[in-house]
């Protein structure tokens, strides 16, 4: 046989087959997912929906309510635990009712695995967003602490920050911090726990830098002499990291990996395809109990997660979420991941899937059947048709009631009605709540940020490239109601944010200044020191004080990172592009703002400082990362580039 | 005009079968054709040789499909054309490139066959294909059979040019693998 008789055999072609791929010209304008926020180099996968004409089908008659506006709570089939199995109710409780084990899973992908090419491939495939629950400290978020890059000793006399290659140790003394020491190697995670330090890091393996296996990496360090960290734990667990947190004395690392399961795999073991975690050099075993598939993956990949006690620094649970996770939220005594798969020919409206502080599947949200929408909507060659879509876009949690924001959209034949959706949930009795918002002024909107207060949601609604409008969702047990108004702001999705450590690296537009009163980033001059000023103390009448006229610290600069010292005083790192070479001698200062909303809002600059350290390069400020934090009175600062701490004095 | 009105006119030997066939269909066999030989003078003779092989084989045959069925023609008429063309050192077109493609698939070429290999070599093909994945093997047809650049592939569905040449390699690594099972040789 040689080519030529290869090529002539697809002459034998069944004439079904050829005229499909005749019929299977693209129409119409595939819809795109589109990333949620402005989010810098992020580690994370956003999806989210596109309100409106993204479907580009028109505008259905807005004066007709949608079904479920003003109906009555659908009540879900299921309870989220599972009301059919009262007996018990952790082996009832099921996260798949289609794939009883990974084996079934892999047996049915083998055949099945859909290798969408738009989708990544090998094993960085399948890393989920993280979003922790925001909010302003009203939140059950005491015990939560996020990845910053930097970690305080427990006696304030130390910190210890994320550099360029090596976590560095300052000794902080005020105008007199300095360096004590450091330990080799880069890192992307920091945490104290008692007198341990926990430093998360990666790594590749393997020679083909096409097909290198990322892993990451914890080690617990003994800081009883601080400036002298004793290696005691070593954790590896295989995948790229997703996302690290502490809740009180626990770290949950997630790692995220996939492979490709069809029968050309390059993976011939089956255990290939459970998660790996070493302990010092040891394999820990990771089985069946340990792994969730949510619904019905059309393709395997996974976020492990894994639970560290930071005190005995042994492993408290762990759990391998196998899905079509779009993105995972977490609070300081939950996990949820929202999932939707995605074919061809089907798309599925999200279901949450949620998870105590063990990682034990605690019971999921179908949001279709609080919307009374299908739970698959066709698409044809993944445009989609009729039906009703549903996107989840921040997920919260209090007292005992899950929060959810997102879209809805309903095609038919008169074209596309678009909605904002708030839905809550009941995670102990599983009733439910939903409200819809009808989004005919807000054209071609997305959210680009929700901030999370204790019984409201406020978030920005941007217009792409044009403004941002704000929208108020408020929570009462169930019962949400949202409150619109006319005000508008810049656009800011477009504006990298470096918030050193952030979990989704994403730049957070509203300073809280307390009382009611934010303080929000303008567009003016492309750099710092343009800010509007608002009062969201009342929800129902918004109030814009102030707008900014100008840009109060100057032009060619961008500030990152702020710090709220009052009601009255923030501050912002202020990063100034040499003018002699503007992709280095970058200058770094600190301007000082204050805020009067006595009489006449005004804001001003206090004081700008200048820090005297220079950043080698442009492309390095921009991704070296800043941190400011305070011990009692003193506020400090750092960036990656610098081995110590330095205390702002202003 | 109905394809089925067409085939009827073939059937009664009328010559409008002809004019329709190419007011219909002429185009797309040129495309055809023309993928293929890249050479317009050549590709027009391409299609009126369908013409005429449709006219000798319709009757006893009648197509249910009759736009496939000129597709395989032509495409039958240019590559014989396109290899006649080639051992006169006459090149170009997209084919030179398909077949090395698929030389991938084969671990081995030999000029030696049989009628009955390359019968059940054409009924494996076609199981191959029809196993795919729809858009996978949308794409592998319009390569392989149609010979269709990869960026028009592209431009048809929507995707990139790298989406495609990932999708056509992918599809002819599992062609060869399966190719192997199906014992036309060893790995």
């Amino acid at each position: 046989m040689n080519r030529k008789d290869l090529c002539s055999s697809f002459d034998q072609i069944d004439d079904d087959i050829l005229e499909r791929s005749e019929a299977a010209v693209k129409s119409g304008r595939k819809t795109v997912w589109m990333k949620w926020g402005a989010a810098a180099a992020c580690l994370c996968l956003c999806l989210s929906a596109v309100i409106a004409q993204s479907y580009l089908r028109g505008s259905r008659n807005p004066d007709v309510p949608p079904v479920g506006t003003d109906a009555p709570p659908v009540e879900p089939d299921r309870h989220p635990g599972n009301p059919e199995n009262e007996g018990n109710s952790t082996l009832s409780l099921k996260t798949s009712d289609t794939y009883a084990n990974l084996g079934e899973l892999l047996a049915y992908l083998s055949k099945h695995d859909d290798h969408r090419s738009d989708r990544q491939e090998g094993a960085s495939s399948g890393v989920p967003g993280i979003a922790s629950d925001q909010g302003d400290g009203q939140l059950e978020r005491k015990e939560l602490v996020e990845n910053t890059g930097v970690a305080v000793s427990t006696t304030g006399e130390y910190s210890y920050h994320i550099g360029e290659d090596a976590v560095y140790i300052s000794r902080l003394d005020g105008g007199q911090t300095q360096n004590a020491g450091k330990i080799d190697g880069a890192a992307e995670g920091i945490f104290i726990c008692s007198n341990n330090l926990l430093v998360i890091s990666q790594y590749a393996s393997g020679d083909d830098p096409l097909s290198e296996e990322i892993s990451t990496c914890v080690k617990i360090y003994d800081i009883t002499v601080p400036q002298n960290p004793v290696l005691q734990d070593e954790y590896i667990q295989g995948g790229r990291l997703s996302a690290c947190w502490m809740s009180g004395a626990a770290l949950y690392l997630v790692t995220g990996d996939g492979v490709c399961a069809c029968g050309w795999s390059r993976l011939k073991d089956p255990a290939e395809y459970y998660p790996s975690l070493i302990q010092n050099g040891k394999p820990v075993a990771w089985g069946d109990d340990d792994i969730s598939i949510l619904g019905e993956p059309t393709r395997v990949q996974y976020a492990a997660i894994t639970a560290i006690n930071g005190n005995s620094r042994e492993v408290i649970s762990k759990n391998a979420l196998y899905g079509n996770i779009l993105k995972l939220f977490y609070g300081a005594d939950w996990l949820a991941a929202t999932v939707a798969g995605e074919t061809a020919t089907a798309r599925e409206n999200p279901v949450v899937y949620t998870f105590d502080p063990e990682l034990k599947f605690a019971g999921k949200i179908n949001t279709a059947q609080i919307m009374n929408a299908p739970e698959k909507n066709v698409l044809e060659d993944y445009v989609p048709q009729n039906g009703k879509y549903l996107s989840i876009v921040s997920v919260a949690k209090h007292d005992g009631i899950y929060r959810m924001l997102g879209t809805y959209a309903s095609l038919d034949e008169a074209g596309t009605a678009s909605y904002f959706m708030a839905l809550t949930a009941d995670a102990e009795t599983g009733e439910t709540g939903s409200k819809l918002l009808g989004a005919e002024s807000y054209p071609n909107s997305i959210f680009t940020e929700v901030l999370w207060e204790k019984d409201r949601a406020v978030a920005c609604v941007g217009t792409t490239k044009i403004e941002t409008r704000f929208l108020f969702a408020e929570f009462h047990g169930l019962e949400v109601s949202f409150h619109e108004n006319e005000l508008t702001a810049d656009y800011l999705g477009g504006r990298v944010g470096v918030s050193y450590g952030n979990p989704l690296d994403q730049f957070r537009t509203l300073i809280p200044m307390g009382n009611g009163i934010y303080v929000r980033y303008s567009n003016f001059a492309e750099g710092p020191g343009g800010f509007d000023v608002f009062d969201f103390s009342d929800s129902s009448a918004p109030l814009c004080l102030y707008r900014a006229s100008n840009s109060l610290s100057g032009d060619d600069a961008f500030d990152y990172v702020w710090y709220v010292y009052d009601e009255h005083t923030f501050g912002t790192l202020k990063v100034l592009l040499g003018a002699e070479d503007y992709l280095r001698n970058v200058n770094l200062s600190w301007c000082v703002y204050t805020v009067d909303t006595s009489d006449e809002t005004t804001i001003a600059l206090k004081s700008e400082t200048s820090l005297d350290k220079e950043i080698r390069t442009y492309i390095g400020a921009d991704v070296l990362g800043y941190a400011v934090f305070h011990v009692g009175n003193d506020v400090y600062y750092i960036t990656r580039e610098m081995t110590s701490a330095a205390l702002l004095d202003i | 005009m109905e394809d089925s009105q067409i085939v009827e006119l073939y059937w009664q030997k009328n010559a409008d079968a002809i004019a329709e066939t190419n007011r219909k269909y002429g185009a797309y066999c040129f495309t055809i054709a023309n993928n293929i030989l890249h050479s317009r003078e050549d590709s027009e003779e391409c299609v009126n040789d369908t013409w005429l092989n449709a006219w000798n084989a319709i009757p006893p045959q009648k197509p249910g499909n009759l736009q496939m069925f000129l597709a395989k023609i032509t495409r039958n008429l240019s590559c014989n054309r396109f290899h006649a063309r080639a051992a006169e050192k006459r090149g170009g077109g997209e084919l030179v490139y398909v077949l090395d493609e698929l030389a991938e698939c084969l671990a081995s070429e030999s000029d030696v066959e049989s009628a009955y290999e390359a019968k059940e070599l054409g009924q494996s093909i076609r199981r191959f294909v029809r196993k795919l994945p729809e858009r996978d093997g949308n794409v592998f047809v319009r390569r392989y059979f149609f010979i269709e650049p990869v960026a028009a592939i592209a431009k048809r569905y929507g995707l990139t040019k790298n989406n495609v040449t990932v999708i056509l390699s992918r599809t002819r690594k599992k062609l060869k693998t399966y190719l192997v099972k199906e014992g036309y040789f060893s790995e």
